[in-house]
């Protein structure tokens, strides 16, 4: 993975190589062994406790620069930064973190510190566009906004009166503004086929987990802040949530245990205590092992679990059979490494369990999910300091989701023609967050014309054709869609599909209220325009403004600062104020069950979920086998021996972002795929050459990233490139998660060779 | 700023994010190409029976003895009152003598026919009152400025290694008993 050798002549050795030998040599690596010198007694030489906390000053205006206090919008952590403004010429100088952030205490991640480009990037839309000539080839006509409105709303009436508004598609992305006026939108339109890549995929799977399992409306918080241990599912905060991986820096120093689930030594992985290596897809096996030590030795919160919860005994009952060996026998994690995590993790005092989207992307999504979470309810790690806090309050300006969107906007009628209703109800109806279509579905419902037609599809925010799985199977479907308007910041494949282009604005160029309930619910804070593209605008007012010529406007504010306005009305602030105060910051509260208890139908943790049965999926957590597994399905495995995950994501990157920004490019500049070295000499493969990816959905050609931190049998790429690097290419729809219908996309059996000349370049510039 | 500062790096909080690579280049107005600021990773590798993996920033050392300072032919490469080393861009050159001698590898020329860049330490935004850059945004907190009057104490128990003002530390190696160390520490000792 890092330089290897390093040679001894400094003559020939460039100020790279000089670099790397440096960094070596500095921890005894290639240092010839008289020079490392064993330490007498290596235990005095323990870290300090005390945490080395920067104290950070915050940066003074020069004359001609103007500062304005924002929030980053890189990815959902929203940050909070300082932008730096050039006064003469409006141009952006920097942007950094603000010293003051409560949250944040003035870090910020390379997306965050490098997102000035946003501005100055030469590929930003910078007006609408209309297709000149035949689709994808590139011809266009600039039109103004009005017009470009008047069009789109005069192509989706037409549609919605041919087809009926099931006939048009809505589909957004990670649009991080109150989205959920797209979704109201949507509803107001009678558009019950409206999605996104990421939800059956991401954050659904454990906010609907929540509401069964706990009653809550949002995902839990882990009290970092405060917790003994803590047990890291699947995720590796420094790339991804910039904020936690700061806390769990500060709780590790403090002497907070660290337990890490990764089927790659990841950055996280490699600070941990206990580092758990499980096969890809196996999470539910993992927890459930967990589980049966902690139940089997008495480990269990007596207490918690007499007053709070329902259906222990039929638990206990339920893992007795899933023991460590057993455990280990599935998950690979040797049997004494599950003992010895399941008794850190609970009796280590208060715990808690961080997890994100991978446990969203296994072939068993939502038990996955309750498999893990049930272990803190058991060990009454549940809304205690340094546990799991539950969240139902979106600090000051909690809204009901349902009411938000204007579901009952949607005709009753309707409803039941929403592509994967019938299959997939807790993401398609009333239990899921946003009710939404079920994605592979509605693709093939696009691609087929059965049982109706789709004709048309708006599209916010989503570079659909790389970031959906099955990605072949999606360039089809959009190949039949008669109509495509494409909202975004750059011409990415999905725009140039399209027929209509508008620009949206970056959040460096709009006004927003944010708060982001995954990173800190407690606390709203305000986006400021700091610059402006002139015929850029923000997608909440293009949605006020489409309502309005769709003939919605009742449903609807004027424009972005009304909404605010009426967000905020139960802080008695207008948004114009509030963005003086630029936040408000409301404590966690803990323990609220006992005044509240549990927004569940029994009123308590239900490890025996009622709604799920009464939805048709398993009660308690149950280990099924992934379709691509030896036991599943023994031809596959005979065919394609080895295993497949997608979860490697680099810091520089979010989905299929930022890959035109040239200081994050050069950070990562090709797509990589992790193989281990016994492996990669097994298939004549090398660092850095191409290696083909093949499964029967299709074929995707990465780099190699050779690594001891992965099982020789498994191979992880990192998503969202384009062209023939997109790992969707080979993600099949043959199984979709109980319920709730995600596809898996960690866990895949796949066939590797070295790529040659004739498979071609990855081609991850521009084609899709 | 009379006194002389050392940044302190804590290897066991470095992520590997590389958020101050970014940091640094746009505190100095760089694009792509040089990095003052550089993650280096080592490993993964198998040491008594484990798997390691660790970052190690990389960045001028601001050394005691700096090989570059004492190769420039113009004398454009001075000693600031704080201790660090900087260039005066004024008198440089551009001719790269420092960019070879440096033994760490950590002086770039930025372009074809342009001048060497490394890390100021961030000497203006110190004397406004700001930390440096990278040691602001690092998502590990891995980084603090510390004045030479409080620097025993932040390395009290710790095993480090320094040459000139920077200061790496770990307790992670020091339990494992491998000292920190840079086998040709005195920078003369490179051939140029």
């Amino acid at each position: 993975m890092s330089m290897s050798g390093a040679g001894h002549s400094d003559q020939v050795l460039t100020p790279e190589d000089r670099r790397n030998r440096f960094a070596l040599r500095l921890l005894g690596e290639q240092v010839d062994p008289a020079y490392r010198r064993r330490l007498p007694g290596g235990e005095r030489n323990r870290a300090p406790v005390t945490p080395a906390a920067p104290k950070a000053g915050r940066p003074s205006a020069k004359p001609g620069v103007k500062i304005v206090r924002s929030a980053c919008y890189s990815c959902n952590s929203c940050c909070e930064v300082l932008v730096f403004i050039d006064e003469a010429s409006g141009a952006i100088l920097k942007v950094e973190g603000d010293p003051e952030s409560p949250v944040t205490r003035g870090i910020l991640c390379a997306k965050g510190l490098a997102s000035r480009d946003l501005v100055h990037n030469p590929g930003r839309l910078r007006h609408p566009i209309v297709r000149a000539g035949e689709r994808g080839k590139g011809a266009w006509q600039r039109i103004s906004w009005d017009d470009a409105m008047n069009r789109i709303a005069e192509k989706l009436l037409f549609y919605r009166e041919q087809y009926g508004a099931e006939g048009v598609a809505f589909l957004q992305g990670t649009i991080r503004g109150w989205s959920r006026v797209y979704s109201r939108l949507a509803n107001a339109f009678g558009a019950v086929n409206h999605g996104a890549a990421g939800w059956g995929q991401c954050l659904w799977p454990r906010l609907v987990e929540n509401a069964v399992t706990f009653g809550a409306t949002y995902t839990e918080v882990a009290d970092f802040e405060n917790t003994h241990c803590m047990l890291v599912w699947g995720t590796n905060p420094p790339s991804t949530w910039p904020c936690f991986a700061s806390q769990i820096m500060d709780a590790r120093e403090r002497g907070a245990g660290l337990i890490v689930v990764d089927p790659t030594l990841s950055e996280t992985a490699a600070k941990a205590d206990i580092w758990l290596q499980p096969r890809p897809g196996t999470d539910t096996a993992l927890a459930l092992a967990l589980m049966h030590v902690i139940i089997r030795d008495g480990l269990y919160d007596r207490g918690f679990v007499e007053n709070w919860t329902v259906g222990f005994d039929r638990l206990k009952e339920h893992v007795g059979g899933y023991s460590s060996e057993w455990g280990e026998k599935i998950t690979r994690v040797p049997a004494a490494l599950i003992e010895k995590a399941a008794r850190r993790y609970a009796g280590a005092g208060p715990a808690a369990i961080y997890r994100c989207v991978s446990l969203d992307q296994v072939h068993d999504s939502l038990q996955a999910c309750r498999a893990v979470s049930l272990l803190a309810a058991v060990t009454g790690n549940i809304g205690v300091p340094g546990g799991n806090v539950t969240v139902s309050r979106r600090g000051e300006i909690t809204q009901n989701s349902h009411t938000f969107i204007g579901y009952d906007l949607l005709p009753g009628d309707k409803i039941p023609l929403r592509r994967g209703i019938d299959r997939f109800p807790l993401l398609c109806d009333r239990l899921s967050p946003v009710p939404t279509a079920h994605m592979p579905t509605l693709w093939e419902t696009i691609a087929t014309g059965k049982p109706y037609p789709v004709k048309a599809a708006l599209i916010f925010g989503s570079n659909a054709l790389i970031s959906y799985s099955n990605a072949n199977r999606v360039k089809e479907a959009m190949d039949k869609l008669e109509f495509i308007a494409v909202c975004d910041l750059f011409m990415t494949p999905t725009a140039r599909m399209a027929d209509i282009v508008l620009p949206a604005s970056s959040w460096l160029e709009r006004d927003n209220l944010i708060s982001s309930f995954q990173v800190c619910p407690t606390t709203t804070i305000a986006q400021q325009k700091a610059v402006e593209l002139p015929e850029a605008r923000s997608d909440v007012d293009i949605v006020c403004d489409l309502a309005r010529k769709l003939g919605l406007a009742d449903h609807f504010w004027n424009d972005s600062e009304a909404l605010y306005d009426f967000l905020l009305e139960p802080t008695g602030l207008t948004f114009r104020e509030f963005k003086e105060k630029k936040r408000l910051f409301a404590p966690l509260v803990y323990r609220q069950f006992e005044k509240n208890g549990f927004n569940t139908p029994s009123g308590k943790v239900e490890l025996y979920s009622s709604l799920l049965e009464k939805n048709g999926c398993a009660p308690l957590p149950v280990y099924t086998m992934p379709v691509e597994s030896a036991a599943g399905a023994p031809e596959g495995a005979a065919g394609y021996p080895y295993i497949l995950t997608t979860g490697w994501r680099p810091p520089a990157y979010r989905h299929t972002e930022n890959r035109e920004n040239p200081i994050l490019r050069e950070q990562f500049p090709r797509p990589g795929l992790l193989i281990h070295p016994d492996t990669a000499s097994t298939l004549g493969i090398s660092e850095g050459d191409p290696v083909v990816v093949e499964t029967a959905a299709g074929n995707a050609t990465l780099y190699a990233v050779l690594t001891l931190g992965i099982h020789p049998d498994t191979v992880q790429a990192t998503p969202g490139w384009r062209g023939r690097a997109n790992i969707n290419r080979v993600i099949p729809w043959t199984q979709f998660a109980e319920g709730i219908g995600s596809v898996p996309m960690r866990g895949i059996f796949c066939r590797l060779r070295r790529g040659s000349a004739a498979d071609g370049a990855p081609g991850d510039e521009g084609e899709s | 700023m009379s006194s002389r500062i050392f940044l302190v790096i804590d290897l066991d909080r470095c992520w590997g994010c590389k958020a101050c690579e970014v940091a640094c280049k746009q505190e100095l107005g760089l694009g792509v190409g040089p990095r003052p600021m550089k993650v280096v990773e080592v490993g993964p590798r198998s040491l008594d029976g484990a798997l390691h993996r660790d970052f190690i920033p990389t960045l001028c050392q601001h050394c005691d003895q700096a090989a570059c300072q004492a190769v420039c032919p113009v004398e454009s490469i001075y000693r600031e009152a704080d201790g660090s080393i900087q260039i005066d861009r004024n008198s440089c050159i551009g001719c790269g003598a420092c960019v070879t001698a440096c033994p760490f590898g950590v002086m770039e020329m930025d372009g074809e026919g342009g001048s060497p860049v490394k890390c100021t330490l961030c000497h203006q935004r110190r004397e406004d009152g700001a930390l440096p850059s990278c040691a602001q945004h690092c998502i590990g907190r891995a980084m603090t400025l510390v004045a030479e009057e409080g620097l025993a104490e932040s390395l009290r128990d710790r095993h480090s290694w320094k040459t000139g003002r920077i200061v790496y530390v770990t307790g992670k190696w020091a339990r494992l008993g491998v000292a920190l160390q840079e086998t040709e520490a005195d920078p003369r000792s490179v051939p140029a």
